[in-house]
Order: C-alpha cells, then structure tokens, then sequence
C-alpha cells in the first residue's frame, strides 16, 4: 500500500485534496451588511478555501446556543457554496 | 453566543480554535494572514496612518447614519415594525454632510485612503448599496468625485461577480 502511495505523486495529491480541511469557518448572515464586508474582502483576495454557515439572524440562531454551537450538526444548513439572497430575497413571500 | 459575546455574525473560527468576530477585524486578517493587496505596507508609517484615519472616518461619520437608515427602512421592514422618520431624516442630514466632505478629498484621491483601493473601500460598500436599495442612492450619485469612486469600486471584476452571484441567488429564492 505504501508502495503504491510514494509511486503515486498524482494518488497522493488527490488524496491530500480530498481530506483537506477548509482554512476556516464564517458564520454570516444573508442580507447581513457586515458579512457581506466579510465575503467582499475574500472574494477581492480571491480566497474560496472556506466554508460559510448561515445563521439565520431572524430565527435568532446566532442567540441561542444549540445551532450556532453546532452541537447538532444538522441543525443547520452547511454549504460549500454560497447562496446568499439579497434584499428583495428577504421580504415576506407574496403568497 | 459562545462565538460572539454579543451574538451577532460575522463570526470566523479556525480549525486551530482561533475565533474573531467584528467584521473589520476579521476583514483585517484576513488581509494579513492571506497578504491580499488590501493594506499600505507596515513598512510605510505614513500610508499606515492615513489607512487607520479612513477607517475611524468610515466607522464613526458614515457608518453609523448609514446603519441606522439601513435599520430603520430595511431591518425593520422584515421585523415588521414602523419605520421613525424623524430618526430617517436625521441620518440622511449627516450622511449628506459626510459626502459633502468626501466629495472634497476625492476629488485629490481616488480612493478613501488614498491614491490605492484599500480595505476601507470596502467596508463602505455594503451600507452602500442598503441605501441604494432603500432608495437613497441619489447621496452618492449626485456627487460627482464620489460618484466616480463608487463606479470604480463597482467595476472591479471580484465585486462585480460576487454581486452578480448573489443577484442570482436572491432571484431563484425568490421563485
């Protein structure tokens, strides 16, 4: 097995992709003025290596402790990419 | 909470347990930490100063106005609560006042700390475009040098897609 990792530059790279963790995690808010400071400032570094969480402010997740402590993971929403609403997205839905 | 002793976002935690809140704090770091282009260079004083000089402008003359029109017109739109004009109006004056001041030092630089686009452009951005959206865009517009530099921060390729994306985004939730 190890034979075959230290043969295999190209195995190992795809494998040390694969494990690798995001640099961090940023807790952010759609339709947040501050978060979008945040995400503005990595998109003109050009960073994508993070994970971005959602909190959503008007459940008032960033208050209470179980979701925003990710105590249960699947409490909330994880994503790797962002989809983030703007302002229109938040107004009540015409129903 | 245990993220962010007042609890509220952005909040950013590091595999290594390092967390940091404040979004210009966090902005900051990351320019640090990553070495994007956004910062005079420690090395000189002078840009140094002028770079902290912008941002207390920023933070104290337009963000706090603009924040409280963002909270009234926009935030609590959402929260379904009346919106105090009285508290509108005042911050509309002030923030009339700050542009007024800003057109002038514009009009010797093209960005808010000088002749470079810094991380202060930045931080006024996304107040800025809550008072496009609750219809005050005019502020900027109606001032030529200011005008100018928010085409410049607008053209720039990175906000340019990021603002794309999410005019994107916000459109298919809508569906």
């Amino acid at each position: 097995m190890s034979k075959l990792i230290t043969n295999s530059p190209e195995f190992v790279s795809k494998l040390l992709r694969s494990s690798k963790m995001p640099a961090f995690t940023l807790y952010g808010s759609r339709g947040s003025t501050n978060t979008d400071r945040v995400r503005l400032t990595l998109a003109e570094g050009g960073f994508t290596d993070f994970e971005f969480v959602p909190v959503n402010l008007q459940r008032g997740e960033q208050k209470v402790g179980k979701p925003f402590l990710l105590e249960d993971d699947a409490a909330i929403p994880r994503v790797s990419k962002f989809i983030i609403a703007d302002a229109a997205a938040l107004s009540p839905k015409k129903t | 909470m245990k993220r962010h002793p007042w609890g509220k976002v952005p909040v950013v935690t590091f595999p290594d347990g390092f967390t940091l809140y404040e979004s210009r704090a966090i902005c900051k770091y990351f320019a640090r930490k990553y070495s994007f282009p956004l910062l005079p260079s420690d090395s000189d004083v002078e840009a140094a100063a002028l770079f902290d000089q912008a941002q207390s402008t920023e933070m104290l003359y337009f963000a706090e106005p603009a924040g409280r029109i963002g909270y009234e017109k926009f935030v609590k739109r959402f929260m379904g609560l009346p919106t105090d004009d009285a508290v509108v109006s005042n911050a509309l004056s002030a923030l009339k006042l700050f542009f007024d001041v800003a057109e002038r030092l514009l009009q010797h630089n093209n960005y808010m700390a000088g002749k470079d686009f810094t991380l202060v452009d930045i931080y006024y951005i996304p107040l800025i475009r809550r008072l496009f959206a609750c219809g005050y865009g005019d502020v900027i517009l109606s001032r030529r040098a200011v005008s100018a530099w928010w085409d410049l921060c607008m053209n720039r390729p990175a906000i340019e897609k990021m603002i794309a994306t999410d005019k994107g985004a916000g459109a298919a939730a809508r569906k």
